[in-house]
């Protein structure tokens, strides 16, 4: 036998194994199982969550600890009048200044009412306007020309 | 294309070829399960890629390329050597017609150093040899498969089957 038909021998029987038998039955059943196991767990996490949001909404619902806490809490924080409460301030570093630095309001001190924290002040794009009639304020040190140059 | 109709089309796909599927992974592994998990994981691939399968105008080049490329980055993650030595193995497997037990055992293992020698050729000869061998692919099916052309792929069969008659000539395969 020459080399070249040797080769076409080898490579024709390469090229005809047979697999093994019921190989399509195998690869389609795997295929079956993977599929199920992937609906299965999205049915499962639906379930799971639901679940979850239900017993959170129940628990909610029923402990009238939770339900203070959670809409009492709630509402009282938005009907609040805006304050300024006591921020702590950290002791400067090497104890300079400490005791004239830092003044703790024993009261909560509300805020006054201003432009800015009433939402006047500032347009919706959060460009800053002026009230109508006032003066734009010049920068220091440019002197802007009251008429038109030539 | 509606989910179940989708999967029927993907179970007939899995009976229509995955014999094909089988050669062209087992021409690279020769092991008989390896080439049938790249067989499985090429319908898995398959599975998850399935709303392109409408626009697939051939899958039979389709599921060859996937399940080539599988089994190329199979071989060169695994960095094994395909298990040519276990010439019992192998006697079983190649189908050797009509012989005694003894001459089946002597054929297998010339056919393993043959392939043995066909995996010292270089990457690009080797795997055109290989594809050439899986009778069901033609050369312009290859072609499609490599994403080249025919004449390359003529060429480099031509360079491969010389480069080995060489090896060949140059090992005494023959004696």
């Amino acid at each position: 036998m020459n080399i070249q038909s040797e080769i076409d021998d080898t490579l024709r029987r390469l090229g005809s194994v047979e697999p093994p038998s019921g190989l399509a039955k195998r690869v389609n059943l795997r295929l079956q199982n993977r599929r199920a196991r992937f609906s299965f767990s999205v049915v499962n996490t639906i379930a799971a969550c639901a679940l979850a949001a239900s017993v959170g909404l129940s628990a909610v619902a029923l402990s009238p600890v939770l339900r203070n806490l959670v809409f009492h809490h709630h509402a009282s924080a938005q009907s609040a009048p805006p304050v300024n409460t006591p921020r702590p301030v950290p002791p400067a570093a090497g104890g300079f200044g400490t005791a004239s630095s830092i003044h703790v309001p024993a009261e909560p001190v509300p805020v006054q009412p201003s432009p800015v924290n009433q939402g006047r002040g500032r347009s919706r794009s959060g460009r800053a306007v002026l009230p109508n009639g006032s003066q734009t304020p010049l920068p220091r040190g440019v002197v802007a020309p009251t008429a038109p140059l030539r | 294309m509606p989910e179940q109709e989708t999967y029927a089309r993907v179970t007939e796909l899995v009976e229509e070829y995955s014999s094909t599927l089988y050669r062209v992974a087992y021409s690279v592994t020769r092991n008989a399960a390896d080439a049938e998990d790249v067989v499985q994981e090429t319908f898995l691939r398959v599975l998850r890629h399935r709303n392109k399968l409408g626009d697939v105008r051939d899958h039979r080049v389709w599921l060859v390329r996937i399940a080539w490329n599988l089994v190329l980055d199979r071989k060169r993650r695994a960095k094994t050597r395909p298990q040519v030595d276990d010439f019992e193995d192998l006697a079983r497997v190649l189908p050797t017609g009509e012989l005694s037990a003894e001459k089946m055992v002597i054929t297998a293992q010339r056919h393993a150093r043959i392939l043995g020698l066909i995996d010292t050729l270089p990457e690009r000869e080797r795997e055109v040899l290989l594809l050439s061998a899986v009778n069901e692919l033609s050369t312009v099916e290859i072609a499609l498969v490599l994403k080249t052309t025919e004449s390359t792929i003529r060429s480099r069969l031509y360079r491969a089957r010389h480069a080995l008659a060489a090896k060949m000539e140059q090992e005494g395969t023959l004696q």
